[in-house]
């Protein structure tokens, strides 16, 4: 389950600059970004060692709505 | 459980606010821990392809076109553990999901009814922004 330390960082990050991206956020930090998930994925948790990374996607305008 | 709305923030246009929950993916392959869009206008959850390839989940079981407001997609369908937790409240239970199959395709994680709606009593507040989940007992 997500830490509540990445969850509150979630909450309170500021994601402007990350439109169309993966966001990573570990100890309540963004660690990493990518259009790639698996990239974004995968340098978080190179960074994050032992703990889990929370990830999310920032859409974009066009993004597909089902 | 309580969750705040999140703005999201869009090219053009003020932030716009989203009713997004925190949850673990628990596949066959990883355990993934995501904010995912709790979209009540969608039938099932759908899942990007590099989450369904990372969760080790089928890409090839019931696959066909998915009809969404944007066009249609190609997807695989298979089931996948999810589990939330917020304080003392902890649960775990197994959903259906649709995975599109186009890598272009950048969307985020929809969680839609089919499954995990069942699960909760769901209210969305928007004047409070606020999504609240109440465990309803299964029959």
């Amino acid at each position: 389950m997500p830490t509540n330390d990445n969850y509150l960082g979630y909450m309170s990050a500021d994601l402007r600059q990350y439109v169309g991206e993966w966001v990573a956020i570990c100890s309540g930090k963004v660690v990493s970004h990518d259009p790639s998930f698996k990239k974004a994925y995968e340098e978080a948790k190179r960074q994050c060692h032992s703990k889990r990374p929370l990830l999310t996607m920032v859409p974009e305008e066009d993004t597909m709505i089902f | 459980m309580n969750f705040k709305y999140k703005a999201l923030p869009r090219k053009d246009g003020p932030p716009r606010k989203t009713p997004t929950i925190p949850l673990t993916f628990i596949g066959p392959g990883d355990a993934i821990d995501v904010v995912a869009i709790l979209d009540s206008g969608a039938d099932i959850s759908v899942l990007p392809l590099e989450i369904g390839e990372q969760l080790g989940l089928s890409l090839t079981k019931g696959k066909g076109p998915c009809a969404g407001i944007g066009g249609d997609v190609e997807t695989s369908e298979d089931h996948v553990r999810v589990k939330i937790v917020q304080g003392h409240e902890n649960y775990s239970f197994e959903i259906p999901v649709k995975i599109v199959l186009d890598r272009k395709c950048n969307i985020p994680v929809l969680i839609g009814r089919a499954g995990f709606f069942e699960e909760f009593e769901i209210t969305f507040d928007e004047r409070r922004e606020r999504i609240s989940l109440k465990k309803v007992a299964r029959e």
